[in-house]
């Protein structure tokens, strides 16, 4: 696995567990959801981000770009220090993990009366066990609330033995119970993902809470909601919230992969 | 009653040269004939001192004894000094319907120099004038 | 400590459905259109022209005629409040003070009866009396006309009357304090009469010449209070007579009550709530007999009338609601006058009211909760009146209040839009014996006027003395001591050309040079105005309501407070440190552009510039975004003026006090300045108050760490942080309202006001002003009507950040209006 990378502290949150929170964004994620709302955090190394709305086509990008025509973006950096209005921007820092301690620590002020603390969110956090659980250790011991957002996909034994015990509070991801479905809409089945959330519901002193995104003909359909409200009801699992749908409005766009484009393509 | 045809074409023609010199000769002149007027100088003593910034006109007006003399002289010991850049900025700093006085000081269009409260009191008699010459007093 | 008997502390069975007498009071209050007041002048100048002993001493003088006012002044009821007192002869009155500006309005006697804006109603014989019999008397006796003869026509003076660089409020006003009230309500005036009587008899015994200031102090005190004793005499019986011809039978009753409580208060000592909330309204009536109506602020009114409605509601002898129809009788007498305003002064201050704070919660002298049943009943009336006045100000103690607390004044913030502002007990206390207050006072604190910190009766702040502007110092070090809007002249002293400095140091002392010099000219000027007032304006009426000048026998005006300072207060404070940060980043760390350069954009306001233009707007630091080097510029400049400031000792023998609040000010001297290095283009508005500048800093959370990161020890003056959230809906939002509160105080923050809109809502206001008459927001301190606002000031409001409750973030400021943004 490369180098875990943050792409986002959203500090002041709301909707990504109780009280104020500070949540923590890393990049990479196993499935691949039609109706992802940060596209920004599925691949997992660093890209670049280009803000249409801001840029005043000054060109500064194009002259100091060092690749050429026909190379992909190396994600060097380069134009994003140049672009004037910061148009451009790097998305996936790696931090070490005291870095990253101090800065999600810096907004203790408002967990303590509040009764929030810090998320970890994605992408998804899981496929940096090692790191994300060695930055919830010093969370907790500093006597923060740690939460963490799953899709549940991930390998049980590495996360039960190394980052459960950090965690107060897993907001679980529960798109569609059919594996079928989810095969189709987010390009994984969910068997491990339900085997997982069984395990989970067995620790103790573990909140749960789990969460379905109300996609319009996806997964708001009665069938699919009935059956969900059914399966958690008899596993046990009661906190249950349907979180409304968002059009999905992109502020930016997203390059790496492909071949850099030239401003002259933008907008 | 005192024919103030010309400060009325005046106030409401574009032109503002000579301005100054009119507006102090119509209010000598309203002081002489108009009894409720005078009663703004009854026991008024003031000195004030006219310049443009380019020292091409002074011009002094002391009031005293009831009366009002206008001068082309320096005069000492003047209560106030307003040096303005030209008749414009004068009458725009006296009389236009909503002064841009803050636009007017920064500009340094007009320059004051002494107390301002006799300032205020000769913008006081001004305006009067200019509404009685546009028949709104 | 107090406990809390009140069943349900929001009183929400009390509102102006079930208080219709409240209800009209209101309507009526907001109906009012101002008029000018010549009954004090009048009397005031009469008394001093023609009946004063010219040798007597000024003091005495004063007093006398501040007594001969009062004795004549009419007796009104204007409508059916249930306190006897108006402050003046009017509705809603804007009294004439001719010894400080009052002779401003003298070219506008004609005009600002009709005048479009705030226009101020004044009778044809009323103007007469004002050209021909007042105003000449003052014109070379207002405080400024004496000033400059006595000390001549000094640089400094020529600087304030450029605008640009500071003002010097004494020319206008000195109060800005809060008296303690209680002894005189709980002992009557009679008795401090009989205290200033004896004290004066024992002086004259001894018999020796340096006793004469002190014996006239002692003898003016009599002589002023007196007056309010017969103005008091004179609306009982007012009262008495209009009982008799009264047919409405609750009327007839409540003017009889007003004729006997006019009876006893406030020459003696007040009996009951009632009588105690009446004698409170006449004292603060006497103070403007003798000192403008500029934030006189009544304090801690929570605690100060609380022994009355204990004893009350104990006895049976008052309701809650009986308690809460006084309050917001009071509440409402505190709008019966607002300040006289020329058609120029619109443009820097129009709209403001004559902010009378008062002072809820916290915590008491001996360190405990101080909140009680009154302090809800305060609150209730201040959800359901809504009005301009009085500027209510809720102290929070993280340790001592409780929750239930912080979270009814957040609601009532919730309900009004706009009130009450939010203060940190821990770090204004800590401040304030910072400056050698008390333990024990520093507890007691109250709010002056918009935000300025006192020792309730016991400390003598005049915290408005000077509102000076940062960006002209700032201007003055780009330019060489000059400032594009002052054309050519060298005004500032020559610190060099900024294209030569070879370090970010070298600029940092131009800067300094510069900002040292204007604060020495605004601190000369002041002094000189000080000494002025203790020749022409000495205050013995409000210093007889102060600890101090009773024991020492000294007015107020010579020092006899306890505790005495001056407070300056400072005008972009936000655009000044982040143009600091972008010179700093710009040519000395990223090298994107060299002095010259820079200096070339701001001359032509950015104009071919675009580039650095976007660069100095989105990637230099910005106060409020926690970067380090703006945090530490910003905490530079606060320890600068600290030192700067506290450095003098005024001419009572106080320090001076920075301050970050600008009520107006900031929408006005931005109007008036050039671009600067952060990108804000010319003639836009400034930031205001702590405030950073709007949308530079779009993370809630870092906005709320940099400001309350601050020392604020190094700002004794108080300052105004003003956050907007588009809206607060329901328990969740009041939670994380709260949190965002608890948060920013644990950070160390010192002040917070909201206005809760959102940037369609007052984009909406300006366009269509009659749709929205009762439009209350905070402006930098005190409230305002947003239709009173200027035009400037109104786009300075809308365009400050809002944040979404929410995310945390930034609200995106809707693209149409993006040309009223200040780097637009
Ligand atoms: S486009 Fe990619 S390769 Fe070119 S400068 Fe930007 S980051 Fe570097
Ligand atoms: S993206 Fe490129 S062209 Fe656009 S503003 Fe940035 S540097 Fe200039």
């Amino acid at each position: 696995m490369s180098r875990p990378l943050v792409f986002r502290i959203r500090r002041f949150s709301l909707d990504d567990g109780p009280g104020i929170r500070t949540v923590a964004f890393f990049k990479g994620c196993p499935l691949e959801c039609a109706w992802c709302h940060n596209p920004e955090g599925k691949a997992p190394e660093a890209q670049l981000l280009i803000q249409d709305s801001r840029c005043i086509q000054c060109g500064e990008c194009e002259r100091v770009c060092p690749r050429e025509a026909s190379q992909p973006c190396s994600v060097c950096g380069r134009c994003f220090e140049a672009c004037p209005p910061g148009a451009r921007s790097l998305c996936g820092v790696h931090h070490p993990v005291q870095e990253l301690v101090q800065i999600l620590l810096k907004d203790r002020m408002f967990f303590g009366s509040s009764n929030g603390g810090v998320t970890f969110s994605g992408g998804e956090p899981t496929l940096h066990m090692e790191y994300v659980a060695d930055v919830a250790k010093c969370l907790q011991e500093s006597g923060v609330h740690v939460a963490l957002e799953t899709c549940g996909h991930f390998s049980w034994e590495a996360f039960r033995t190394r980052l459960l015990p950090f965690v107060d509070l897993v907001l679980y991801d529960l798109k569609l119970l059919n594996s079928a479905e989810h095969l189709q809409y987010t390009g994984v089945g969910n068997e491990i993902i339900l085997e997982n959330l069984l395990r989970l519901r067995r620790e103790k002193g573990l909140r749960i809470t789990m969460r379905t995104p109300l996609i319009p003909g996806i997964t708001d359909t009665p069938a699919n909601l009935s059956n969900l409200r059914h399966f958690l009801h008899q596993a046990g699992l009661n906190d249950h919230r349907l979180l409304p749908f968002n059009p999905y409005l992109p502020a930016f766009q997203i390059q790496g992969a492909e071949p850099c484009r030239s401003t002259s393509t933008m907008p | 009653m005192l024919d103030i045809r010309p400060l009325t074409e005046f106030f409401e023609s574009e032109m503002t040269e000579g301005f100054l010199e009119l507006l102090l000769k119509m209010m000598r002149l309203t002081f002489q004939f108009d009894e409720k007027f005078r009663r703004n100088i009854e026991g008024f003593k003031g000195r004030y001192l006219f310049r443009s910034r380019d020292g091409q006109l002074t011009v002094s007006t002391v009031f005293a004894n009831g009366e009002m003399e206008v001068g082309e002289d320096l005069i000492d010991a003047p209560n106030i000094t307003i040096t303005f850049k030209d008749d414009k900025a004068l009458m725009g700093f006296l009389l236009a319907p909503r002064p841009d006085i803050l636009g007017a000081v920064l500009r340094q269009d007009v320059v004051l120099k002494g107390n301002l409260n006799y300032l205020y009191k000769f913008a006081y008699m001004a305006k009067r004038l200019q509404l009685m010459a546009t028949c709104q007093a | 400590m107090a406990t809390i008997t009140l069943p349900d502390i929001e009183l929400s069975d009390c509102n102006l459905d079930t208080m219709p007498m409240l209800a009209k009071l209101r309507t009526q209050v907001m109906g009012s259109r101002a008029e000018v007041c010549v009954e004090r002048a009048r009397h005031i100048t009469t008394y001093l022209r023609d009946l004063a002993d010219p040798n007597e001493p000024q003091i005495l003088r004063y007093a006398k005629a501040v007594r001969c006012f009062l004795s004549n002044k009419a007796p009104r009821f204007f409508d059916g409040n249930l306190l006897a007192g108006t402050t003046t002869s009017k509705r809603f009155g804007a009294p004439v003070y001719p010894e400080l500006t009052g002779l401003t309005i003298w070219p506008e006697l004609d005009t600002m009866s009709t005048r479009e804006k705030n226009p101020q109603k004044l009778t044809p014989e009323e103007a007469e009396e004002l050209n021909l019999r007042i105003f000449p008397y003052w014109m070379d006796r207002s405080v400024l006309e004496v000033t400059r003869h006595r000390f001549g026509n000094t640089e400094a003076m020529d600087l304030m009357a450029r605008i640009v660089f500071f003002i010097g409020s004494k020319a206008g006003t000195i109060s800005h304090t809060v008296p303690w009230y209680r002894v005189a309500m709980e002992q009557g005036l009679d008795w401090i009469i009989a205290q200033a009587a004896a004290k004066e008899h024992v002086l004259r015994a001894q018999n020796r010449s340096e006793n004469a200031d002190a014996i006239a102090f002692y003898q003016a005190v009599q002589e002023a209070l007196t007056g309010l004793i017969t103005y008091a005499a004179n609306l009982g019986r007012f009262a008495a007579l209009l009982a008799a011809s009264e047919s409405d039978e609750d009327r007839k009753k409540q003017l009889q009550i007003m004729a006997d409580v006019c009876g006893q208060v406030p020459a003696g000592a007040a009996r009951n709530f009632r009588e105690a909330i009446n004698a409170l309204w006449l004292l603060q009536v006497g103070i403007h007999a003798e000192s403008i109506n500029m934030a006189m602020s009544p304090g801690r009114l929570d605690q100060v009338l609380y022994p009355w409605y204990r004893r009350d509601i104990d006895g049976g002898n008052l309701t809650v609601k009986e308690a809460l129809e006084l309050v917001g009788c009071l509440w409402l007498k505190l709008n019966d006058n607002t300040n006289l305003v020329p058609e120029t002064a619109e443009e820097l201050f129009g709209g403001s009211g004559t902010v009378p704070a008062v002072t809820l919660g916290g915590i008491d002298c001996d360190g405990e909760d101080a909140v009680n049943d009154l302090t809800y009943v305060m609150l209730r009336a201040t959800e359901l009146l809504k009005t301009r006045d009085p500027s209510v100000n809720a102290r929070y103690h993280r340790g001592k209040n409780r929750r239930e607390y912080v979270r009814r004044v957040a609601e009532v913030v919730a309900n009004t839009k706009a009130v009450p502002a939010f203060y940190n007990d821990l770090v204004a206390i800590r401040t304030l014996e910072n400056q050698g207050v008390a333990t024990e006072h520093a507890r007691d604190y109250a709010i002056i006027g918009c935000v300025e910190l006192a020792a309730s009766g016991r400390s003598y702040d005049a915290s408005s003395s000077i509102i000076l502007n940062l960006v002209s110092a700032l201007e003055l070090a780009l330019f060489g001591g000059k400032r594009p809007v002052t054309g050519d002249d060298q005004i500032g002293p020559a610190t060099g050309d900024p294209s030569t400095f070879t370090a970010f140091e070298d600029f940092w002392r131009a800067f300094e040079t510069q900002l040292a010099w204007v604060i020495g000219r605004a601190i000369e000027l002041n002094e000189q105005m000080g000494h002025v007032h203790q020749d022409v304006m000495p205050t013995p009426f409000l210093s007889s309501l102060f600890q101090g000048p009773m024991d020492k026998g000294k007015d107020l005006i010579f020092g006899g407070a306890l505790y005495n300072s001056s407070g300056a207060t400072h005008v972009g404070f936000a655009d000044t440190v982040d143009s600091l940060n972008a010179i700093e980043q710009a040519i000395f760390v990223d090298r994107t552009c060299t002095f010259g350069e820079l200096l070339d954009a701001l001359k032509t306001d950015f104009q071919n510039a675009e580039k650095l233009h976007a660069y100095l707007v989105f990637k230099t630091p910005k106060f409020g975004t926690d970067h380090p080097a703006a945090a530490r510029n910003a905490q530079r400049l606060v320890d600068f003026l600290y030192a700067t400031y506290q450095s003098h000792t005024n001419y009572r023998g106080g320090k001076y006090r920075p301050a970050f609040w600008t009520m107006t000010n900031h929408a006005g001297q931005g109007k008036l300045a050039g671009a600067l290095p952060n990108g804000r283009k010319a003639h836009r508005v400034f930031a205001s108050g702590i405030t950073p500048a709007s949308q530079a800093a779009g993370d809630l959370a870092a906005c709320l760490h940099s400001v309350g990161s601050l020392d604020y020890r190094h700002i004794p003056g108080g300052v105004a942080f003003n956050l907007k959230y588009p809206a607060l809906e329901g328990d969740e939002d009041l939670d994380r309202f709260v949190g965002a509160i608890d948060g920013y105080f644990q950070a160390g923050g010192l002040h917070i006001q909201f206005n809760l809109m959102s940037y369609e809502t007052l984009i909406d206001a300006k366009a269509r002003p009659e749709a929205y008459p009762d439009l209350l927001v905070r402006v930098s301190g005190y409230s305002a009507y947003f239709r009173d606002l200027n035009e400037a000031m109104k786009d300075e409001i809308i365009t400050r950040t809002a944040y979404s409750l929410r995310e945390g973030q930034a609200v995106a400021f809707p693209v149409d209006h993006r040309d009223l943004l200040p780097f637009d």
